[in-house]
């Protein structure tokens, strides 16, 4: 018989409460992969969508609440073009508008000018793309999700705040959140949102991405260009990872999943505690008598430490598996929009193994150690 | 051939000494052990007799390197256990221990107890188990080693805790009461196993019990009362008694030749395959 078989043997011994305490261990742990890991995944997905498009600043207000909220006037775009080491730019206005003959409100539509190299990264599946033609006739383009679940085809009349559009091209885009979405052009989104000559936001590609290029780029567009158009102090140009951590709505998710995830981890770790507490207690005599016939007190830890252990990595297991259903299960939710990726990352998955060992060995340290200082004699005498 | 090399019947070589211990228990005023000096020799049989509450378990647990006296000093093989730093290991290498309810684990088999001391040994996984079934067998359970506890008479369960406490080959086997929860037909049993350990591997036996009868097998009896040694004088044997010891048990298998003794080819003349007399041989339970 290996340490480990005994082990295994002691754990085996309480199917009852060590099943529940593999069951607390896993729901703390698909807690956190399910939430840390749809947090770290939309912005892992936002990130490499802006990657794969070789963006490589962000210029938005810096005093807006959220990257809808703060607008600029939209000749910025012109001014960052004719910078030297810019190679491209694309102004844009994002805002949440309603289908009202639909019903839905909240779709997020984007307003791209004609000819704007982000048109280019949309794939056509059916009819066509906005373009300098497409001007007053009144398009607009959906992502395939969003013309899915809203039923939508080419040709149909959509009714976006008021004014009739009809669906001019379905797109698919790389990324999952943009195929739910919808692109107008720049000054039909102005005229619906009310923010005639405002963008929200620009995109920038530059002519070489070396770190001392960003650099020149940012501080050209945050100070004499946004100078010139009176907005200094109030304009920011982020390259995307930057730019992505200082979202204040993706950070209050992020933040709330730790939260959430932090409390279930304590719980998780106050269920070892009492599990092994309890555990220890029940065993006294049998500690006692392990350590009458030679053990060690550290061989009593590793034996209390180990099962601990293998029911918190047993949860990590179940709660892993949970996870990675449960955030399958999310993404499919319509409600999800796409804001929710299908799968965990290898590396919150990793991460879920790591607390959940951490919670088994907090859980058990002083149970641990109170076995460890039983005196057999005494331990023996006890009833 | 065993690491700890004793000829049996070498009654010369002091194992244990305690010198004037005595044990005062925080709790109570009442003194456990009171000045108590006693020697045990190697191979030498003792049995510790006397009424409850007279001192005999703190004197085990004294000699066994599970308590410390309040004063007085116990010798291990000449070397003071004060100035021994790991008591762990000294328990774990030398000592064997048999207790009155056995406390075997109930969710291992037979033969997983008797390797729970071997986890303190370097000996592999292999090797723990080998010796596991030799010593079940040594003890008449080589038909039982993969039974758990509850699967087991008591008298059979007391034997795999006896073999539990060979399992890293002692030098001295201290049992608190061994037989004090077994009828009496196990409980002859289990003596005749003490006396066959004693005579055939000169294994050091100490040895607490209430029964007379049993007793008067040891080869030596220590009685105590009110924490002292009130005597300490040579067994009488059991024919002293009058009547045969308990059950089965005969005077001659008891202080006879080894009759009928089993020993198997390859296997050391010190760990014959059974070392039980053919009566007390399996099937029981």
């Amino acid at each position: 018989m290996r340490f480990h078989t005994f082990v295994l043997k002691n754990v085996l011994r309480r199917r009852i409460r060590s099943t529940l305490t593999l069951t607390g261990v896993a729901a703390a742990v698909g807690m956190f992969v399910t939430l840390v890991g749809i947090s770290d995944g939309l912005q892992a997905t936002l990130l490499d969508l802006y990657q794969q498009r070789h963006i490589h600043l962000i210029v938005s207000r810096s005093d807006a609440v959220n990257p809808m909220a703060g607008t600029l006037p939209e000749k910025l775009g012109q001014d960052v073009a004719a910078l030297d080491g810019v190679q491209g730019v694309s102004p844009g206005l994002v805002d949440m508008l309603s289908f009202d003959n639909l019903g839905i409100n909240g779709v997020v539509v984007q307003g791209w000018p004609a000819g704007a190299f982000m048109f280019r990264e949309l794939t056509i599946l059916e009819g066509q793309g906005l373009t300098v033609e497409s001007r007053g006739k009144k398009g607009i383009m959906l992502g395939k999700d969003l013309a899915k679940n809203a039923h939508l085809k080419l040709g149909d009349n959509v009714e976006v705040s008021g004014e009739n559009y009809r669906v001019v091209g379905i797109y698919e885009s790389k990324s999952d959140i943009e195929n739910n979405w919808a692109v107008l052009l720049l000054e039909d989104a102005q005229k619906l949102t009310g923010k005639t000559g405002l963008i929200t936001g620009l995109t920038v590609r530059l002519k070489d991405d070396s770190d001392e290029s960003i650099k020149a780029a940012r501080a050209a567009i945050e100070g004499p260009v946004a100078d010139k158009l009176r907005v200094k102090g109030k304009v920011q140009a982020k390259p995307p990872q930057e730019f992505l951590n200082t979202q204040t709505q993706l950070r209050a998710f992020k933040a709330m999943a730790w939260a959430v995830s932090v409390v279930a981890l304590l719980m998780g770790m106050l269920f070892m505690l009492n599990t092994m507490i309890m555990s220890v207690f029940e065993r006294t005599r049998e500690i006692g008598i392990l350590r009458a016939i030679g053990w060690r007190p550290s061989r009593v830890i590793r034996m209390i430490l180990m099962e601990s252990v293998l029911l918190s990595l047993g949860g990590a297991i179940v709660g892993t598996v949970g996870g990675i259903g449960l955030t399958l299960l999310l993404s499919r939710l319509p409600l999800a929009n796409g804001a929710i990726p299908n799968s965990l990352s290898p590396a919150i998955m990793a991460k879920g193994f790591v607390i959940a060992l951490v919670v088994g060995l907090l859980g058990a340290a002083y149970p641990a150690f109170r076995g460890a200082r039983l005196l057999p004699t005494e331990a023996i005498r006890h009833e | 051939m065993s690491k700890h090399e004793h000829p049996p019947g070498n009654g010369n070589g002091v194992l244990l000494r305690a010198e004037h211990l005595t044990k005062l228990y925080p709790d109570g005023q009442v003194n456990a052990l009171v000045d108590v000096t006693l020697e045990i020799r190697r191979g030498e049989y003792v049995a510790v007799m006397g009424p409850s509450g007279s001192g005999k378990s703190t004197l085990l647990n004294m000699l066994g390197a599970l308590d410390r006296p309040t004063s007085g000093e116990t010798y291990f093989e000449g070397r003071p256990m004060s100035q021994i730093p790991n008591w762990n290991r000294l328990r774990a290498q030398k000592i064997g221990f048999v207790f009155q309810s056995f406390y075997l684990l109930p969710v291992l088999s037979a033969m997983e107890n008797v390797q729970v001391p071997m986890f303190e040994s370097p000996l592999p996984a292999s090797a723990r188990a080998q010796r596991a079934v030799e010593l079940l067998e040594e003890v008449g359970l080589g038909h039982r080693i993969h039974h758990p506890p509850e699967k087991l008479s008591v008298g059979e369960r007391q034997r795999v805790a006896i073999a539990r406490a060979l399992a890293n080959e002692p030098v001295i086997l201290l049992a608190d009461e061994p037989t004090g929860n077994l009828d009496s037909k196990s409980a002859a049993d289990v003596f005749d196993l003490f006396a066959a350990l004693h005579r055939q591997q000169g294994m050091t036996i100490v040895l607490i019990t209430h029964d007379d009868a049993l007793g008067r097998r040891a080869e030596r009896i220590v009685r105590m009362q009110d924490g002292q040694v009130r005597s300490d004088m040579p067994s009488p044997g059991p024919q002293a008694a009058g009547a045969p010891a308990c059950g089965s048990a005969t005077p001659a298998a008891v202080v006879g030749p080894p009759v009928g003794l089993r020993v198997v080819p390859g296997v050391s003349s010190r760990r014959p395959k059974s070392i039980l007399p053919p009566f007390a041989v399996p099937d029981r339970g």
